[in-house]
């Protein structure tokens, strides 16, 4: 700042006037300008903060579904503490998602996503902390149900089979119609699942495991009622499914791999049976149910979860399939021979997906649903 | 004018504004309104500047952008149509199918896996032969890409990584049969197609997945990075939502400050976005901002200095000299004038500062010569005063001089047995009192000529008269002191004139009184001229008295005309007197229309001049003889029935001695006793005092006259004699005399309003009574007509006959019954004392001739030369004068044989031996 003198004529007589007086007030304004000027700045997206972990997480999952040793290791490396909270059926879990119910992380199966996800019931992800993804086979990338796999990832699948005592029971069982055969009348259980029950229905019948055609629809609630006389109802929990098949009281379950795992082990006479009309091939995912507020902290879980080592883990104790093909070279040999536990290729190619269903489609379903719920259950039903 | 601002800026602690001096606020004002304004235009310059270059910017990144997008779009619309061309083959030679993949796929760099799948997901052909991605999925039916390309879409998927093998994508395309050829697509190709995309200098293009990863880059290096926690979700979001083209600023994926435009490409899950770092975008702008600042400021500075300047030069210094110019004039130094330089605003202020100096010092010249003015009044006040103080202390000495006489001479009266003795004593105590009388007369006058209440009256008279009335009066003092008195009249026609003949008198009796005083031999000259007729009628008359007195010292001639003034102011001075008298004359002589002046030589004698203007008169309005004041023997009124009202027993007796010699007398003490009297008896003259307790004179003179005119009365008599006195009174006139002290103008006035006829002053001697009461008669026929009968017949002024040589007794009493015109009785007291006298004083001056006293063979002298001629023994009278004047010379004369002839020749007066 230039300090000029502008007394000429009486030097030493109020100069200070301007030059002291105006030099730090005009810095001042300039300094201001220049503030001014700087923060003329339009639309800058403000940056967020880097986000903290939180303190406990929620996973919303199947009864013993995920080891604990998992979980265990989760908290033990992020400080993160898990609650793990249960559902019986995926309707259920859907419901209680639709209604905002808070769980940081929850498994969804494919068919269910469309539905939350066009209520906006779950939270995108943000695939930039989840960069175990590259870990996901091809196969489950990109699917109908979340095309672009926005709101998913992948987790474990599997089939869907008929557990059989071969032991107690003289021919090979082959078909879903098996489970209608009068020779077993009363010696099968089924496990309430609306969809799988009347897709397996529909199968059964040559049709599409995703009809929605009315009457294949119809003629499947109608077979499916005499289901309700002859079969078991039981619980998912497959302990307690399994037992009625280990007692010796049901000789078919339809079921899972996991129940097959379960069963095998106690009783090597319980085979898994993948129907000839082609088994019913059914996903996990897990979601962020956008109620949920610690998305950062579910995402690195899921990251956590799939890391190979970790799914390597869930498939050694779990022995059903899983999205991950990264673990499996981590899996025992065993286990990737199993058959049930790793399906052939062929298998599941042959396999039927359930699909999305449309609202009509679904509106029939719960129709049919109804009435077999309705219906008067087994004279031997133990419930 | 910096202390001053210094001090109030201490005052208040917040100096923004308040208490600077004008410069400061001025150019504090000035400066933040200039630097506001920069401010304003330079942040709207910039503001131009940017938008301008951000538009510009944009434009351009967005045709970038739109060329990135299309590129890209394009590239993969290729891709997607060499699927098509798959297409062609057909359904049926689907084994040849598989081979002629294999040729088209080598053909392609960039296509990783071809396959052919029919509607119902089932994989119909494939390339690469061996295993392949696509060929070996077992989820087909329900994968997106096979769904979109059954339902007839093309569709072109995300990236994907893996953990094993290359990033790709999987592109897919309906087929006319109902089936799906997909493809899956080499990822680094798009590096390729976007690395050529450069924008400016340092912008760059890169496309971006809805996830915000990075797909494709002009640095390959940064796809597939994770970019860290700090990414922005606001701009991921951008990302997400963006439709159709965005643009504008923000922190990139590396946290830079950029200027971006995102395009979703077209028929792709991915935005091509193009970035320029802010600092490019701005550069100019910058430089701009920079530029427009410095210049800015140098502007601003160079017109502050300009600005200041001319403050200082218009009007902080011309204020200042202004302010100096005020500040000396006010210190007291009038001559100074300010410079009249500068504006014009400023020249007419100090234009108007000069006036102001001009007027301060014609007002202080002013107050100077006030102040002088004052201060000589002051002196000549306070002279006065300490004049007035010297005359109170003479006064007191002349009152008291006289008074003591007085006093004295009637205490030994009283004592004294001898008669002639107590006259002698009763005679000096009435001279006394005489003199005193005229002395307070002196201070009436004085008095009433200082309150300008003196009036001089205007009657006739005649000068002549006048003239040989003074040297009649003044005669005696000056033989008694051996002085001549001449009187020089230089005959006139007419000689009659019309003014205030006492007061005339007054002058000449002082003056030649004066004369007397101070002459100690010699003689008196009195003379009259007549100097000329005026315009006006008057004639102005010189008088002169000469003397040949002791003479007056130059120096003094004007001071002895002073108030209180004498020439000789000392407690030792010979000559008493009030000193009134000459001050007296000048202020008549003035009223008179004159003037009064000196010439005198010290030891030789003055002259006392004075000049007065009289219109002349005809002689038939001549009074007749006998004004007030004068001793003569007129005609007198005998034999008058006179009431006297004086409350003062004293007053009472001497009026009425004074009357009862010739009158009827009766005395009341007030109004209501005179009413009373009036109302039993008739009475011709009232002589009634003014001052009274119960019924003052004014108040019965009232009475009296609304009685005697019939008109209504202010005052009802008391008790029950109304109906006497309206009986007695009614129709008639009553004399009233009015006796008062009161000499002020105005007075008389009153008494004459109130009724009365005449007026009287107190003290008054038996000859004013006299002169009055002939007046009245005079001018009351009726009276005269009554007391004709009484009257004794006035003795015809007989020439007096000198005395044979030896008088006798008979012929003195006789002389004295002539001139003094008393009864018989009273002159046999007067002769008896005269007889006394004459005895005494030859036996004083034998006896101080033979103790060779002179002073009182002097006063024995002239003791006895008064005496004979009151006698009428003028050549008697003569040569004890002789004597008188010898001895005051100190001339050696026979003065033994003097008196051995006086004593013989009054032998026959004396007194018997032993009596």
């Amino acid at each position: 700042m230039v300090t000029k003198s502008f007394h000429p004529l009486q030097p030493g007589l109020e100069e200070e006037a301007h030059g002291r007086a105006a030099i730090p007030r005009l810095l001042l304004v300039l300094l201001m300008l220049l503030c001014l000027l700087s923060g003329c700045d339009s639309s800058n997206p403000r940056r967020t903060p880097s986000p903290t972990l939180a303190q406990e997480l929620v996973f919303y999952n199947w009864v013993d579904d995920m080891p604990e040793s998992v979980l265990d290791a989760f908290t033990k490396e992020f400080g993160v503490k898990i609650k793990t909270v249960t559902f019986e059926s995926q309707e259920e879990a859907v419901e209680n998602i639709g209604h905002d119910q808070v769980y940081d992380v929850a498994v969804i199966e494919n068919p269910f996503i469309p539905s939350l996800t066009s209520t906006q019931k779950l939270a995108r992800i943000d695939f930039r902390q989840v960069p175990n993804f590259k870990n996901i086979s091809a196969n489950f990338r990109d699917l109908a149900a979340d095309p672009g796999n926005q709101y998913t990832v992948p987790y474990h699948y599997g089939t869907t089979g008929l557990l059989v005592r071969t032991d107690l029971i003289g021919q090979a069982v082959t078909s879903w119609a098996d489970l209608w055969n009068p020779q077993y009348a009363g010696k099968v259980a089924v496990r309430a699942q609306p969809r799988e029950l009347l897709a397996l229905t529909l199968l059964s019948l040559g049709y599409s495991l995703n009809s929605e055609d009315p009457q294949e629809v119809e003629a499947a609630a109608t077979r499916l009622l005499q289901l309700k006389k002859t079969a078991l109802l039981v619980d998912v929990d497959t302990p307690k499914a399994v037992a009625e098949l280990l007692s010796g009281k049901v000789v078919m379950l339809l079921g899972w791999p996991m129940d097959y795992q379960f069963a095998h082990a106690a009783n090597q006479a319980v085979a898994y049976v993948l129907p000839q009309e082609g088994t019913a091939l059914w996903s996990d995912n897990y979601v962020i149910p956008a109620s949920s507020p610690n998305q950062y902290t579910a995402e690195v879980f899921i990251n956590f979860l799939l890391r190979p080592e970790i799914s390597a883990r869930i498939i050694n104790e779990k022995k059903y399939p899983n999205a991950n093909e990264a673990a499996y070279p981590l899996v025992d040999r065993e286990i990737r021979n199993d058959p049930v536990a790793s399906p052939a290729p062929k298998v599941l190619r042959d396999a039927h997906f359930f699909l999305p269903l449309s609202a009509k489609g679904a509106a029939l379903y719960k129709h049919a649903w109804d009435r077999f719920l309705a219906a008067p259950p087994a004279s031997e039903a133990t419930k | 004018m910096s202390q001053d601002s210094e001090n109030t800026s201490g005052r208040f602690p917040l100096p923004l504004m308040r208490g600077f001096s004008l410069r400061r606020q001025v150019l504090a004002v000035f400066a933040v309104a200039i630097l506001l304004l920069l401010a304003a235009s330079i942040s709207g310059i910039l503001f131009l500047v940017q938008r301008t270059e951000q538009a510009g910017w944009r434009g351009r990144q967005q045709e970038a952008t739109q060329r990135v997008a299309q590129t890209v779009g394009d590239f993969m619309t290729r891709q997607q149509n060499f699927l098509q061309i798959l297409d062609l083959f057909g359904r049926d030679e689907l084994e040849v199918f598989s081979e002629e993949l294999e040729q088209l796929l080598r053909k392609q760099p960039f296509l990783l896996e071809l396959v052919h799948i029919d509607a119902a997901g089932r994989i119909r052909a494939h390339a690469p032969a061996d295993q392949g991605l696509l060929a070996n999925l077992f989820t087909i039916p329900q994968s997106n890409w096979f769904l979109t390309a059954r339902n007839g879409e093309n569709y072109v998927g995300d990236l994907q990584l893996s953990g094993t093998g290359e990033p790709y994508l999987i592109f897919s395309i309906p087929m006319a049969s109902g089936g799906v050829i997909a493809s899956r697509l080499r990822m680094t190709i798009l590096n390729e197609v976007v690395a050529n995309l450069h924008f400016g200098k340092t912008g760059i293009a890169y496309l971006v997945n809805r996830d915000g990863r990075v797909i494709a880059h002009s640095s390959s290096q940064l796809v597939f990075a994770n970019t860290g926690l700090d990414y922005h979700r606001d701009f991921l979001q951008l990302i997400r939502t963006t439709e159709d083209l965005w643009s504008g600023e923000y922190n990139n994926f590396k946290g830079e400050q950029v200027v971006g435009t995102m395009i979703p490409v077209p028929g792709t899950p991915w935005v091509a976005v193009t970035e320029l770092p802010r600092a490019e975008a701005y550069a100019s702008s910058r430089q701009a901002f920079g530029f427009i600042a410095v210049a800015a400021l140098l502007a601003c500075l160079l017109l502050a200095a300009l600005i200041i300047t001319l403050l200082e030069n218009q009007f902080l210094n011309p204020m200042r000299r202004l302010q100096k110019g005020v500040r000396q004039i006010s210190e007291g130094d009038l001559n100074y004038r300010i410079a009249l330089t500068g504006p014009v605003e400023i020249r007419q202020v100090a234009a108007a500062c000069n006036d102001m100096a001009l007027r301060l010092q014609e007002r202080q010249q002013e107050i100077s010569e006030q102040t002088e003015a004052l201060r000589q009044a002051k002196e000549f006040a306070e002279a006065s005063n300490k004049a007035k103080s010297q005359f109170l202390a003479n006064m007191s000495h002349e009152i008291r001089t006289p008074m003591n006489a007085i006093i004295g001479m009637t205490h030994l009266a009283m004592t004294v047995q001898m008669a002639d003795k107590r006259q002698r004593f009763l005679e000096t105590a009435l001279h006394s009192a005489e003199s005193l009388l005229g002395l307070l007369n002196d201070i009436l006058d004085f008095s009433k000529m200082e309150a300008g209440q003196l009036q001089l009256t205007r009657i006739p008279f005649d000068l002549r008269r006048l003239l040989e009335s003074v040297q009649s009066i003044m005669n005696v003092p000056a033989t008694e002191k051996g002085l001549d008195l001449q009187v020089i009249e230089h005959a006139f026609r007419p000689s009659i004139f019309v003014g205030d003949d006492l007061r005339l008198r007054q002058i000449l009796l002082n003056l030649v009184g004066n004369a007397i005083k101070f002459t100690n031999f010699g003689g008196i000259v009195i003379s009259v001229t007549h100097e000329n007729t005026r315009e006006d009628g008057k004639a102005t008359l010189h008088f002169t008295v000469a003397d040949t007195g002791i003479g007056i010292p130059p120096e003094k001639f004007a001071l002895i005309f002073n108030n209180f003034e004498q020439v000789d102011n000392s407690y030792l001075r010979k000559y008493s007197g009030t000193g009134l008298g000459l001050s007296i004359c000048k202020q008549l002589t003035a009223l008179m229309d004159g003037r009064i002046w000196v010439e005198s030589r010290e030891n030789a004698g003055s002259t006392f001049h004075f000049t007065v203007c009289l219109p002349p008169c005809a002689a038939e309005e001549l009074p007749t003889e006998g004004a007030a004041g004068e001793t003569t023997a007129g005609p007198m009124i005998r034999g008058l029935d006179i009431l006297v009202v004086d409350d003062n027993v004293v007053n009472r007796d001497v009026a009425s001695l004074m009357l009862e010699q010739d009158h009827a007398v009766a005395t009341a003490s007030n109004g209501m006793e005179a009413l009373s009297l009036l109302a039993s008896k008739n009475f011709n003259v009232i002589l009634m005092d003014v001052q009274m307790p119960v019924m003052d004179g004014l108040t019965t003179t009232a009475i009296i006259r609304a009685l005697e005119q019939g008109t209504p009365l202010p005052i009802e008599p008391p008790g029950n004699i109304g109906p006497f006195l309206t009986e007695r009174l009614a129709g008639k006139h009553s004399s009233i005399i009015a006796m008062t002290a009161h000499a002020m103008g105005g007075d008389q006035e009153m008494c004459l309003t109130a009724g009365m006829d005449a007026y009287l002053t107190k003290p008054f001697n038996p000859a004013q009574l006299a002169a009055v009461l002939q007046s009245l008669v005079d001018n009351n026929p009726s009276l005269r007509t009554r007391t004709a009968a009484e009257q004794i017949p006035p003795p015809q002024p007989a020439p007096v006959a000198p005395l044979p040589v030896k008088p006798t007794p008979q012929e003195v009493t006789a002389h004295l019954l002539r001139t003094t015109g008393l009864d018989p009785a009273q002159i046999e007291k007067i002769y008896a004392a005269a007889q006394m006298s004459i005895a005494d004083t030859l036996k004083q001056a034998k006896l101080a001739l033979a103790q060779k006293d002179r002073p009182g063979l002097i006063r024995a002298a002239h003791t006895l030369k008064g005496t004979l001629l009151q006698c009428g023994l003028d050549d008697w009278a003569g040569k004890a004068q002789a004597i008188y004047r010898g001895g005051k010379a100190n001339q050696d004369l026979p003065y033994a044989d003097l008196l051995q002839a006086l004593e013989q020749g009054l032998s026959r007066l004396l007194p018997a031996q032993g009596r």
